[in-house]
């Protein structure tokens, strides 16, 4: 049977064990019998940082064709194997980690569990399957990046303050290297990371904790080992030593933009009290950001922002739209004054009490589906290396000092240190960006 | 007064939900987005608390409150900590009673909704929806925008607003929903308190609409948008309202047709050929006649022949109808599906809060309905709603380089309208 190796209390009646199988398959188990279904997620430790340069979008495009046939079950029929019971099934990839979701009807457990089992240990793949697979990545491409100006601003982001480090590079590819893949890549790439000692199993919902750990043993437990090893750790990417400005024309009404710092790590001691900076920054109505730019003098109608939460340290991102009238330059100015000043002064105790209950809320939050608990788990484990990472960062957010958070904002917030990619109205109507490229 | 109730204490969290008549629909033409406007500048403080104190208090909570317009109805939905939760139903009342309205807010939010205008303008989905809805349900309040256009935002006064919050915020039909963790005495004093805030005024009636009909001649709109790469695509026209007995088998032929990874849409444009990376069929559940829509976004070189695609698949679904083997299919597929819409007790709340808005049956009813649904009748149906010659199609796209190809595919009269002129 497999190795118990850790537990932990998510609530007074939620309990989460981590087991082992013999072959290295982590397992993650919270039963929650409140609804009757239950989610059922795979986690490998592989994503689009463990890409080189010229085959990037690989572990996205892998993703995709992971819905396609074994060597049990022809094309098409996992997912009618799990939509005739209801299921619904999808998948999603990232910098450091791809995971696949199954929720299921709780009976349909066991479908579920043989179907990733057969995938993770005999996916077969065609040339014909390939090559479709590389048109529907690049219609997303076009849907969420070429056609999607904030999803154009948030890949640029990146490249911009990376340039050495694979997080310079976006998840879903270049254009180029997603249609230059090939399926020797795709089965090289299979062969190398999909393996159960490089998997997590994630499963929340309805289902007894014992019988569940039989089940996944019976389906998972004969998979051998067989990863290749992962690439070494990419080195740490040089600090930005002045700021990096990229500004591109599109056709929108106003200008807008992001303001990224290299930000901390998932495991890193400052990352609770970026969180709690963000959230006094531009969480809710009365935070600061919101308050001033948006309600009191509508310099902007939208600010929001954010802290990657990845295994090396990503990004701390502060997005802000030009109200009509107003030009980026303002904003920009205004932002920077904020961030030195919090970086600078500590804040009040009832904005750090503020920031700290909408973020408890917002856990809580995340954790009512079985499917949210399943993330938020496979996450921290995958991550950080450990589930209780999850409970850790709680614990964090409720001790953290409003010293803690001036300290980390003095570190993270240097202004000589920014990556700023601007999007300004572009109204001559011509397509700017062969210009670009060629430029 | 209804209260429903969907307690769950596993974790420590609190919802509500406060819902009167009311929303877009009733919308005075020329007044296009006084709902969506109004119910927000009512959350914008209370008479004994302005703005600034209003949000201090929900944001000290760590709560959420915000009060939305749908087509038909205006909901009040507040997030807490359970703990919190006496203090964000206080809030709630408070805004119940007496919103504050004021005059500044009101030109402030305006500038805001101009703003939103801006930035629906920057999603190409979002484009060929709105321009798809006014075609395919013109002379409906449906068909109107219910985030407004520029002239009628700015038409918009504080009288008009001040006019909407007095006839809408009234105990005549308030529907009231807890969802979380609570017990049967504190729901009760919750549910008094929100109810007691309310003016004991009558609800105002809803005014008669005719339905939407099929447009005579099918029609394409290109939303033309400089810089395409691909097109967001919208097909479609009119469909039966929630509470109509065909809404049920519309909607498991759209979940036959693009309901999933294995619908037939999606068989053939994504996995056969990967000229979309999405590719559905929907109809919208509302209150009245709303609409049946197929969507896809191919590149714009293949935006062609996926329309053409799209199109053959569509007649041959109104000619042939759906199999037994589908039908079967999808019962199975839908009745295990929906055991997700009630995973979690907000969920709970909401889909029986959707039931009675709608009119119609209790979801475990329509289960039950789904099951003992024959071919017949499916089949029956899809031929008195699916004219696919009678088609709306919206395209956000660039234009100039796709109005020729289009034109000989013969789909319909081809139109252009500016992307930023609606």
């Amino acid at each position: 049977m497999p190795i118990l190796e850790a537990e932990a209390r998510l609530s007074p009646r939620l309990t989460v064990t981590r087991h082992r199988l013999s072959n290295g398959l982590g397992v993650i188990l919270v039963p929650d019998p409140s609804a009757p279904v239950v989610s059922l997620h795979t986690w490998y430790r592989v994503g689009s940082s463990h890409e080189r340069p010229g085959k990037t979008g690989l572990a996205h495009l892998f993703e995709h064709l992971m819905f396609n046939q074994t060597a049990n079950h022809p094309a098409g029929e996992f997912d009618r194997l799990l939509e005739q019971v209801g299921g619904d099934t999808n998948a999603a990839t990232w910098v450091d980690w791809t995971y696949y979701r199954d929720n299921l009807p709780a009976a349909a457990l066991p479908l579920g569990l043989a179907l990733e089992a057969d995938r993770m240990a005999n996916l077969t793949l065609t040339d014909a399957q390939v090559a479709s697979e590389k048109e529907v990545v690049a219609n997303e491409r076009r849907q969420r990046i070429d056609d999607d100006v904030d999803g154009e601003v948030a890949e640029l982001v990146w490249k911009t303050a990376f340039t050495s480090h694979p997080y310079h590079w976006p998840t879903i590819g270049w254009m180029d290297d997603i249609l230059g893949t090939t399926p020797d890549d795709a089965r090289a790439f299979y062969r190398a990371h999909y393996a159960p000692e490089r998997a997590t199993i994630v499963l929340a919902g309805a289902f007894e904790r014992e019988r569940a750990l039989a089940q996944i043993e019976e389906s998972h437990g004969k998979i051998p080992r067989g990863a290749a090893p992962l690439p070494p750790q990419a080195a740490p990417e040089p600090p930005i030593d002045k700021p990096r400005r990229v500004t591109i024309r599109r056709p929108i009404a106003q200008p807008r933009g992001v303001i990224a710092f290299r930000g901390v790590a998932h495991d890193d001691p400052d990352w609770a009290p970026m969180q709690l900076a963000i959230e006094l920054l531009v969480g809710g109505e009365t935070s600061r950001l919101q308050r001033r730019l948006v309600t009191d003098e509508e310099r902007a109608s939208a600010v929001n922002g954010a802290v990657s939460p990845t295994r090396d340290p990503g990004l701390v991102e502060l997005a802000l739209d030009a109200q009509r009238g107003h030009g980026w330059d303002e904003l920009e100015e205004i932002v920077l004054g904020e961030l030195t000043r919090i970086g600078a002064t500590p804040p009040s105790p009832g904005e750090l009490e503020k920031a700290r209950a909408r973020l408890e809320t917002g856990f809580w939050g995340e954790l009512e589906t079985a499917d949210g608990k399943a993330e938020a788990l496979g996450h921290f484990e995958t991550t950080g290396g450990d589930f209780r990472r999850l409970l850790a960062v709680a614990e964090a957010l409720r001790t953290t000092t409003a010293e803690d958070v001036q300290r980390a904002c003095a570190r993270i917030f240097e202004p000589e240190r920014r990556a700023v990619v601007v999007v300004e109205p572009d109204e001559d109507g011509r397509d700017d960006r062969a210009e670009e490229l060629a430029a | 007064m209804t209260l429903i109730l969907e307690p769950y204490d596993d974790l420590p969290l609190f919802d509500l939900r406060v819902v009167v008549r009311g929303g877009s629909a009733d919308d005075p033409r020329g007044r296009e987005g006084l709902a969506h406007h109004a119910a927000e500048l009512a959350r914008r403080g209370s008479k004994t608390r302005a703005r600034a104190a209003f949000d201090d208090a929900v944001d000290a909570l760590g709560a959420s409150l915000q009060i939305e317009s749908g087509y038909d109805t205006i909901t009040m939905t507040g997030h807490v900590l359970a703990r919190h939760a006496d203090a964000l139903v206080e809030l709630a009342a408070e805004l119940l009673a007496a919103p504050a309205i004021e005059a500044d807010e009101h030109a402030k939010l305006v500038r805001e909704n101009l703003a939103s205008l801006d930035a629906m303008r920057d999603d190409d989905e979002a484009l060929a929806w709105r321009h798809f809805v006014r075609a395919a349900l013109a002379g409906h309040p449906y068909g109107r925008t219910s985030l407004g256009t520029e002239a009628s935002l700015n038409a918009l006064t504080v009288a008009d607003t001040r006019a909407w919050a007095e006839r809408t915020f009234v105990r005549d039909g308030v529907l009231i929903g807890f969802a979380g963790a609570f017990t049967p005495a504190e729901a009760e004093g919750r549910a008094a308190r929100l109810v007691g805030a309310l003016p004991d005024r009558p609800a105002a009636p809803r005014p008669a609409a005719p339905a939407a009909e099929l447009p005579p001649a099918p029609r394409i709109i290109l939303v033309d948008k400089p810089e395409r790469t691909q097109s967001q695509i919208v097909i479609g026209h009119r469909g039966p309202p929630a509470a109509h007995e065909d809404w049920l088998p519309i909607h498991v032929v759209c979940a036959i047709f693009g309901g999933g990874f294995t619908s037939r849409l999606m068989s053939e444009v994504r996995v056969k050929r990967g000229w979309s990376y999405g590719a559905s069929a929907r109809v919208v559940r509302a209150r009245e006649t709303h609409a049946f829509n197929l969507r896809v976004a191919p590149s714009m070189e293949q935006t062609a022949d996926t329309l053409a695609l799209v199109f053959a698949m569509w007649r041959e679904l109104a000619d042939q109808g759906v199999t037994a083997a589908e039908l079967e299919f999808i019962k199975g597929y839908l009745s295990g599906r929906w055991a997700f819409d009630i995973d979690t007790a907000p969920k709970r709340l909401d889909d029986k809060i959707e039931a009675l808005g709608l009119g119609v049956a209790d979801p475990s009813r329509l289960l039950a309905r789904l099951q003992l649904l024959t071919l017949d009748e499916v089949n029956a149906a899809l031929r008195r709603w699916l004219a696919p010659d009678r088609a709306i199609t919206a395209l956000t796209c660039t234009a100039r380089e796709l109005a020729p190809r289009l034109e000989a595919l013969g789909l319909g009269t081809i139109e252009v309208a500016a992307y930023d002129a609606y």
